[in-house]
């Protein structure tokens, strides 16, 4: 008799408590449906990370540093590539804003040769580049085709296109 | 015991049927936890399983929100453009799609378009105190587009209904006037008078002394072959790089000119917006 | 008491997200589809096909519609789901077949294009066609391939009914590209060295050879000019020589590729215009 009371105690006891876990489960979850509710202070978060508006041109790649910082050890010290990438570095970046020639490339003459050079090595890197050199010029543009061009009426001339990699 | 029951039923019930009768419940969870995709798929799925207009107009505001939430603009903007506003809504309703379109478009760069819905709500509500609310939203977007006469008349307007003291109205008249700004005919015209002096006058007496540096070299070079015998040297490379360097470096000149017009401007953009962001927020709390 | 608390905890515990059967789900992913909604179509799709209950066609039809999807986004993709489909589900394993094949064409890649097409049980005009294409491609690009390959292949694809009938523009791009095909690169280069420029115009690209040939006219007469002053040993020669051995060996070398540049620009019209003739013919 004792022990069955005892049960009963237990019983409802727990039954209670079951009971509360389920009222503040419904409780929270009848909430939820509103938390979603748009938030001004998560569109003002958007508003100020908003990211600044760059427009596409040919300069994208142009070298912003002398050594790129993932460069290897015997990069950074060769005195050679020191003079080679400060000459490119100098020429993108005073000398060539400073001339009368409008690039219509998507990727520049001297971008497509570091990546020429990066990508085929010296010999074959400088003749492509020399190559592209002359065919920057109205002359050639006029013979394209329609392809050729981008959405943003740039030529997409790659070094690829002329070398399998 | 039986209380207990019946609050549980009341308050499941609620959670059953939400405010209106499809529950978003699940499609909410979903879109604050992060699983984008499932949440996108969630919302269309309440949106291809109700002919409400009204259902489906408020399930594309949600799925807006998500996208707007992992910064996909142009899906918000898509989103949104699916809805057809009719006029029986309310005008609370009808201003939440025009601000979400107005924001999303200047979240994605598109400023011309975001004044476009922003210039609706004039027209769009019989309360036009509605469309109050946005108003800072339409400064920073004339802002954007250096429509200055109308991001200061909407600032005026913004800062009777805050009741803020002026910070800015005489920094937006010296913008209108263009105060500080350096006039691109004037730096052209003096960088062909003397090499370089368009661009020192433009702010940037670095590469104006670049320039002369060019300009002196390549004389010199071409001065130097004609003297020695060499004319075709003298014409082709010398003469021809200095016409190059002579007519660009004008042209230099002028995009300097416009490069300093732009950091003024872009500096009173940041200040300003930072101002704004921070009254908004306080307004909140 | 204990039956109301236990169909309580029935009623909170099941939520009515049951699955449904893909038959009751095609509704949906033809709405995503229609609504241009291509990621979540994909995602939605990679969620039906995690349910274990589904036999080999339910799979592969999932299968196909992801492959549908992603057709819009990512070929490369579209062309890997559509090789997942298994051999036993025979009709809709010949149609995806196909509309891999022609993906693999779109994208240049012919030899796979070749495989997909071989695997095809029952092929039709269409695989045919897309045969003949395929190896008229595999010709154009090819150093190897004789004269008359080119030719014979062309006179099997007039014959095609499955394509649009040859325009007066496609015609003249299939002669050209033809007459290509017997040019040298070898020839453009020695033409090149003798007259710079010339190489150019031989392959077909006139006004670049006369840029070239002005461009190293410049360079060339400075050198001249220096070396005829000084010699050799003059510094302004070996400056001036140095750049126009560059732009000289550069151009012979330009020239021979220019040949191969102007084939493909050639060989892509033409095979536009194919492509969209079989492009008609998906059925997914």
């Amino acid at each position: 008799m004792f022990q069955l009371s005892d049960n009963k105690i237990v019983y409802k006891s727990s039954l209670r408590l079951f009971c509360y876990i389920t009222c503040l489960f419904c409780y929270l979850f009848s909430l939820s449906s509103d938390l979603y509710a748009q938030d001004h202070q998560s569109d003002l978060k958007f508003i100020s990370s908003a990211a600044d508006y760059h427009e596409h041109n040919c300069h994208a790649h142009n070298s912003k540093s002398l050594i790129k910082a993932n460069s290897s050890f015997l990069a950074k010290i060769n005195p050679v590539g020191w003079v080679l990438a400060g000459t490119m570095y100098l020429y993108q970046n005073v000398i060539s804003p400073q001339t009368i020639s409008n690039c219509p490339y998507e990727l520049s003459c001297s971008n497509f040769s570091k990546q020429a050079i990066s990508d085929y090595g010296w010999i074959k890197g400088v003749l492509l580049s020399a190559d592209r050199l002359n065919r920057c010029n109205n002359l050639n543009i006029s013979e394209l085709p329609p392809e050729s061009f981008n959405e943003l009426g740039q030529i997409v001339d790659l070094p690829s296109q002329y070398l399998n990699k | 015991m039986t209380k207990y029951i019946i609050i549980m039923l009341l308050l499941w019930s609620n959670t059953l049927f939400g405010s209106d009768s499809v529950s978003y419940q699940r499609t909410d969870s979903l879109a604050i936890a992060g699983d984008y995709l499932a949440a996108l798929v969630a919302y269309e799925q309440i949106i291809y399983q109700h002919d409400d207009v009204l259902i489906q107009a408020q399930s594309l505001l949600k799925k807006s929100y998500a996208q707007k939430a992992a910064h996909h603009y142009t899906d918000a903007i898509k989103s949104l453009f699916r809805i057809n506003i009719l006029s029986n809504w309310t005008d609370s309703f009808k201003y939440l799609i025009l601000y979400e379109k107005a924001l999303c478009y200047y979240l994605s760069h598109n400023y011309s378009r975001a004044k476009n819905e922003l210039s609706k709500m004039k027209y769009a509500f019989a309360d036009s105190t509605i469309a109050d609310k946005s108003i800072f939203l339409s400064i920073l977007v004339f802002n954007e587009l250096h429509e200055w006469e109308q991001a200061q008349s909407q600032y005026a307007k913004y800062m009777l209904l805050n009741n803020l003291n002026d910070s800015f109205l005489s920094k937006y008249e010296e913008l209108i006037h263009k105060n500080g700004f350096k006039k691109r005919k004037t730096a052209k015209t003096l960088s062909f008078i003397v090499p370089g002096l368009g661009q020192a006058y433009s702010g940037y007496a670095g590469r104006g002394f670049s320039s002369l540096l060019l300009h002196a070299g390549l004389a010199t070079y071409t001065y130097i072959s004609f003297v020695q015998g060499y004319p075709i040297s003298a014409f082709s490379t010398g003469i021809g790089y200095l016409i190059s360097v002579y007519v660009g470096g004008a042209k230099y000149a002028q995009t300097l000119a416009n490069k300093h017009n732009d950091a003024i401007q872009n500096e009173f953009k940041d200040t300003f917006k930072a101002y704004i962001l921070k009254i908004e927020n306080q307004k909140k709390l | 008491m204990t039956k109301i608390l236990l169909s309580f905890v029935l009623l909170i515990i099941y939520q009515p997200i049951k699955a449904q059967s893909l038959a009751e789900e095609i509704g949906f992913i033809n709405h995503l589809y229609e609504t241009k909604l291509y990621e979540e179509g994909i995602f939605f799709l990679q969620s039906l096909s995690k349910n274990e209950q589904l036999n080999q066609n339910q799979k592969d039809s999932i299968v196909i519609l992801i492959a549908k999807n992603y057709y819009q986004l990512n070929t490369d993709s579209a062309i890997r789901y559509l090789g997942l489909i298994s051999h036993s589900s025979h009709p809709q394993f010949n149609s995806a077949y196909k509309t891999k094949a022609l993906i693999e064409l779109n994208n240049n890649s012919f030899q796979q294009s070749l495989k997909s097409l071989e695997q095809i049980n029952n092929s039709d005009s269409y695989c045919n066609c897309l045969e003949i294409f395929n190896k008229y491609s595999l010709s154009v690009h090819d150093k190897r391939s004789k004269r008359n390959t080119q030719s014979n292949y062309r006179d099997h694809l007039d014959k095609c009914n499955v394509f649009v009938k040859n325009t007066a523009d496609l015609s003249k791009s299939m002669d050209e590209l033809e007459k290509l095909n017997r040019k040298s690169a070898m020839l453009a280069g020695l033409m090149s060295a003798a007259v710079p420029g010339l190489g150019r115009v031989y392959s077909g690209k006139p006004k670049q050879g006369l840029a070239s040939f002005s461009v190293l006219a410049v360079w060339g007469l400075q050198s001249a000019e220096a070396y005829f002053k000084k010699g050799y040993k003059d510094p302004r020669f070996i400056a001036f020589g140095s750049i126009f051995s560059v732009f000289y060996i550069s151009n012979i070398w330009g020239s021979a590729l220019s040949l191969k540049i102007k084939k493909q620009e050639v060989y892509d019209q033409i095979h536009h215009h194919y492509v969209a003739s079989l492009e008609q013919y998906i059925v997914w």
